[in-house]
């Protein structure tokens, strides 16, 4: 089973976009998300776009490590699981049950920084590659990248 | 199964919004450049220059933001090392 994924440009380059669906049932929460994929990042993380559309209650959420993205202080809060669905190569549904995603909530408030901290988009981290069993296949010049289940 | 067709519906638009946008990025680009902008069926229903306005310009759209591709247009030279 494949998840075909689209190129977006960001950040000066080509990334994989993940679009899909997030349901939190215990904190009410749905709506449609778009994350690239960071093999830089070992955990996936909501970006403030998502943070603020979805309505997260971000204070309520528990606290967790401090994590450092774009060379920003961020703590990360622990929205607990959540239900995505994304789509396969057949138009089929493809629904996951993922035992933790993250918010990152941006410790250092000055006004440059929370600009671009709202502009960076969501991340798909090697947790959720590793939980899946997902190999990434990315190949930016031919414009092609999926996700590709291993089971 | 009614949820699985809802939620499929949504990723097939938030897929061809994603399309239209890629396809006509460099035009967008030069209007508006800097700013947020929220695509629903392949048109772009609101701008603002910050997050926090352009959720509030949907809402007075009668739009769900949660529903909604919303996309920050940066300018040609930015990059960013994550």
């Amino acid at each position: 089973m494949r998840i075909y994924l689209t190129i977006k440009e960001f950040g000066g380059g080509p990334k994989a976009f993940a679009l899909f669906t997030l349901r939190s049932e215990r904190y009410r929460i749905f709506g449609k998300v778009e994350a690239f994929i960071d093999t830089g990042s070992p955990d996936t993380t909501l970006g403030m776009k998502d943070i603020r559309t979805l309505h997260i209650p971000i204070k309520s959420l528990p606290a967790g490590a401090i994590s450092y993205v774009a060379g920003s202080t961020t703590r990360l809060r622990s929205l607990g699981n959540v239900i995505l669905y994304f789509k396969d190569e057949n138009n089929e549904p493809v629904k996951i049950d993922f035992p933790k995603i993250y918010v990152a909530e941006p410790l250092e408030h000055d006004e440059k920084t929370l600009r671009i901290f709202s502009t960076i988009p969501s991340m798909i981290g090697t947790d959720f590659l590793l939980f899946n069993k997902f190999s990434f296949y990315f190949n930016p010049s031919e414009r092609v990248a999926y996700l590709k289940s291993l089971i | 199964m009614k949820n699985m067709i809802q939620e499929l519906e949504m990723i097939n638009e938030m897929e061809q919004d994603n399309k239209w946008l890629v396809s006509n990025y460099e035009e967008i680009r030069r209007k508006y450049e800097n700013k947020f902008i929220a695509i629903k069926d392949k048109n772009i229903i609101a701008s603002n220059p910050t997050l926090e306005g352009i959720i509030k310009d949907l809402k007075e759209k009668g739009e769900n933001p949660s529903f909604v591709l919303i996309e920050f247009i940066h300018k040609k030279d930015f990059k960013i090392i994550l």
